[in-house]
């Protein structure tokens, strides 16, 4: 039997010890003696969110399908294990064969959002790994970074030897076989990673620094090793549909975030949305084969034995054979006792009609995302759903039984006025009176209840609004109650009910996500003053932040309010992710022009991801 | 926009008619499956060990459910808009805890042998939860849960604590041979005394470890580490019990005619 890293004295005493003891239904153990390289796996949050990460399951099952490696998952300690390990001095273990991180080849760390980034430093800390890259010798771990974050690596620079940008599936075959090739050899750590930067979607930080003007912009990037690319390239999947899919998921035993089979139906989105890094990142849009997928959600569902599944992807509604691919997964499902569970689908007869198949009407409700309140907004951020859409299938759900509706709202947004905020109460009041209009008294199973939540708008790079300034704390806050104000102003006032996201974090967001190297010090700051869990409000603290800004001698309203020159060289510049930046440029004139952009299925807008020559850009042409 | 949402609609309108027809269908048999095919009720025997103690109760139904699903197993669902697995446990174990005699009722639609359904949910199951016996409950029997009285326990030292009883044996002996055991009961408002002898049916030392047989369930739960408590306050020893000893439950116990059988003492294998 497997000994547990930690004793029982302290698995009984923490939170949750199911988090750190593995042995998880298809959790892969091999044989130590028969493996080249040992992958430590990190999704850098506590286990019940890492768990329910995709991205994750796919690269654990990716690895482990090579012979000569061992891929392990690792999460982040929750505070009081933290605690804890830092007292009694116990290294950070994978889960799998509970041995330290430390004494492995790779830690991959995915970057799924920017308030984890502390979090890093917590793993790489508690496993005895120097922070920095420059500090780590032959003896410690390469450490690669993915996922989201990695399109604006600058501001994690110094604590990442390698980012692998772009999709995973393509590369790591190649950069393990330069890994063991290297490791057999006397060399130095730095030629790996020379040789590393080789690889197409590899950026070695190291091997570049970027220098300032006096007013704190950036002048220039320089390279350090002259063989190192000056533009690193996104990697993606052609095929998507016969790419590694991991048909085992591993199987927690407490309940995650997501507990069920994830299916992905596609990746990519036609929509275009101004405002949306994902949109951007995943182009073009890759439709997976409908009988693959059927194929692959029966594999799934047996290997698991979950008793729900999820269609993934950022708008399902969009997926072409989306009622031939539902009609068999029902079928399927109904016969196995599995529930389907439908996210991102647009509201409209058809979507109303699986999810009464689907769901308990009484206990669901039916969510628009307009993002803004009117529609002149709407036009900004080219969000390509109407006044008449969202009324017309809200009535459509009153009428098949729903009686509560969500809203999604930003505010922030670049050019918005006070007449757009005052929209969002306005549209919200329209949808209660449709209720009223609509369904008779008799009828009604019970009141119309509408919930619109706002979050607040962070601009992000490589989108038409990575230019932007973004709102102080305070305009936040103030926007805030001007939204409530208009909404209690409401005839149906009483049938709304409003909810905010805090300031703080969003402020903070904003600056880690635009930032440059310059940051990589105060990050650094805060984790050693004990900053960790910042995603988590309850361990957040915004003074910390502050003060190692100030320590720092940052300003950090220089990454937040204020409008980029289209001419200023940004910190992300140097990454290709297949969208051009006379593109995002052309959208960015278009928000100001309040003209909408079609979606790439109605006409090609020329954004540059033709290059890759695959998805809905060859779909549609040929 | 608007147009492109409208010729959306139509298109899709059969699809939502064949949708209907599917559901209909679909509850069509499942009235059928209901009426006709009765059920069979099962007891299930496994052992839980080793990481897997520190998995809770309400974690470990989830993970057998999923196991069923996983084996094939052809266990049957409740009705309504979400159907579950018909699943009773006998006696929920603590956290921290192992134990040789778990037991679990299901029902099942079919059923293949005893052996088959053991080696078909150990193939599906991970190491610490094994399957040890599968079985038919008699028609009549009382519900799992409802059923304990009893449960068997063997409580050893740690390997890591230097603290032993000298001459073990001879100090349970002792204990057990006392008229009464007297413990007061914290209640909300009032303090009860209860009488922890007439609650235990077996008390001994045994290769170095206390094996107990001992009340448990819906009528009288007495723990295990409540009756150290007394012994080692008998013994002169001052630490807490929970710093000295594990506790493996060795087997759970139902009673009829004033008599503990273990659980699956009535049922027959399936041949």
């Amino acid at each position: 039997m497997r000994q547990l890293a930690l004793s029982d004295d302290i698995l009984l005493q923490v939170e949750q010890p199911a988090r750190y003891i593995g042995n998880e239904f298809n959790s892969v153990i091999k044989n130590k003696e028969d493996i080249a390289i040992r992958f430590a796996m990190c999704f850098p949050d506590v286990y019940e969110i890492g768990m329910s990460h995709l991205g994750i399951q796919i690269l654990y099952s990716l690895l482990n399908s090579f012979e000569d490696t061992w891929c392990e998952r690792v999460y982040s300690p929750w505070p009081d294990l933290d605690k804890i390990m830092r007292d009694r001095k116990i290294p950070l273990f994978a889960l799998e064969s509970q041995e330290p991180v430390k004494d492995f080849d790779f830690l991959g760390i995915t970057i799924q959002y920017e308030m984890c980034y502390t979090n890093i430093l917590q793993i790489l800390d508690l496993s005895g790994i120097p922070l920095l890259s420059k500090d780590r010798t032959k003896k410690d771990p390469i450490v690669i970074g993915g996922g989201p974050c990695t399109y604006n690596p600058e501001p994690i620079a110094d604590f990442f030897d390698l980012f692998y940008i772009g999709e995973g599936e393509t590369r790591y075959r190649e950069l393990l076989d330069l890994y063991r090739e290297w490791k057999n050899s006397g060399e130095e750590r730095i030629v790996f990673l020379q040789k590393a930067s080789q690889i197409p979607g590899i950026y070695v930080p190291g091997f570049y620094e970027e220098v300032y003007n006096e007013d704190w912009t950036i002048k220039e990037r320089k390279k350090l090793y002259d063989k190192a690319p000056d533009m690193i390239h996104k990697e993606i999947v052609k095929d998507i549909s016969h790419v590694h899919y991991p048909d085992k998921q591993v199987v927690p035993f407490i309940k995650v975030t997501q507990d069920r089979v994830v299916l992905e139906i596609q990746r990519g989105c036609i929509r275009g949305c101004r405002f949306c890094q994902a949109g951007e990142l995943y182009r073009p849009v890759r439709e997976k084969d409908p009988d693959v997928l059927l194929e692959n959600a029966k594999t799934l569902i047996k290997n698991t034995g979950h008793e729900e599944i999820s269609l993934s992807s950022l708008s399902s509604s969009d997926y072409k054979k989306l009622p031939q691919l539902l009609e068999q997964l029902m079928e399927f499902c109904h016969e196995n006792h599995v529930n389907i569970s439908l996210p991102s689908l647009r509201i409209d007869a058809f979507s109303l009609d699986v999810m009464k198949h689907v769901q308990d009407i009484k206990k669901s409700s039916v969510t628009f995302a307009p993002e803004a309140g009117s529609q002149r907004m709407r036009n900004v951020i080219n969000k390509g759903l109407t006044h008449e859409d969202i009324l017309n299938g809200a009535i459509m759900a009153f009428r098949g039984g729903w009686t509560r509706v969500k809203l999604y709202f930003m505010l922030g947004l670049p050019f918005e006025t006070d007449e757009d905020i005052a929209g969002i109460g306005e549209l919200a009041n329209d949808i209660a009176a449709a209720f009223f209009d609509e369904i008779p008294k008799e009828q009604r199973r019970e009141p119309v209840q509408i919930v619109a939540s706002t979050s607040f708008f962070v601009p992000k790079p490589f989108t038409a609004f990575q230019w932007a300034r973004m709102n102080t704390k305070e305009e936040f806050i103030d926007k805030a109650y001007k939204t409530r104000a208009g909404i209690h102003a409401q005839l149906n006032q009483k049938r709304i009910k409003y909810i905010w996201h805090e300031a703080d974090l969003s402020e903070l967001e904003g600056v880690l996500a635009r930032g440059d190297r310059r940051l990589n010090k105060a990050i650094l700051k805060v984790y050693e003053s004990g900053g960790i869990f910042d995603a988590w409000s309850e361990y957040y603290d915004n003074e910390r932040w502050l003060k190692a800004f100030e320590e720092c001698g940052i300003d950090y309203t220089f990454y937040t309010n204020r409008e980029r020159p289209v001419d200023e060289i940004l910190p992300w510049d140097f990454l290709d992710c297949g969208v051009s930046k006379e593109f995002l440029l052309r959208e960015w004139e278009n928000a100001r022009k309040e003209s909408v952009t079609p979606n790439c299925k109605v006409q090609c807008n020329h954004c540059g991801a033709a290059k890759y020559g695959c998805g809905i850009c060859f779909d549609a042409r040929f | 926009m608007i147009e492109n949402m409208d010729n959306n609609l139509q298109e899709q309108d059969p699809m939502a008619q064949k949708l209907s027809d599917l559901k209909e269908e679909s509850l069509k048999q499942e009235k059928q499956v209901k009426e006709k095919i009765p059920v069979i009720k099962c007891r299930i025997k496994f052992a839980k060990y080793g990481v897997m103690k520190f998995i809770g109760h309400l974690d470990i139904m989830r993970f057998f459910q999923k196991v069923f699903r996983r084996s094939g197993i052809d266990i049957a669902y409740t009705e309504g808009f979400s159907p579950h697995q018909v699943m009773s446990f006998a006696s929920p174990l603590a956290v921290g805890v192992c134990s040789n005699g778990e037991y679990l009722d299901v029902s099942l639609y079919s059923a293949t042998t005893s052996q088959d359904m053991i080696d078909r949910m150990n193939a599906q199951s991970v190491e610490g939860i094994r399957i040890l016996s599968f079985q038919q409950l008699p028609e009549k029997a009382e519900k799992a849960m409802s059923a304990v009285a009893a449960a068997s326990y063997t409580v050893a030292f740690r390997e890591d604590v230097k603290v032993r009883i000298p001459d073990l044996s001879k100090v349970v002996c002792d204990f057990y041979a006392q008229d009464s055991i007297i413990i007061e009961k914290q209640g909300k408002k009032t303090v009860s005394q209860l009488d922890l002898k007439e609650h235990i049916h077996e008390l001994y030392e045994k290769d170095g470890s206390v094996y107990m047989l001992i009340d448990t369930g819906s009528v009288t739960h007495i723990k295990p580490m409540v009756i150290m408590e007394q012994l080692l306050t008998f013994a002169g020893i001052t630490e807490k019990p929970e710093e000295l000893f594990t506790v493996t439950r060795e087997d759970t116990y139902l009673k009829q005619d004033d008599q503990l059988y273990p659980m699956n003492a009535f049922c027959t294998d399936f041949t």
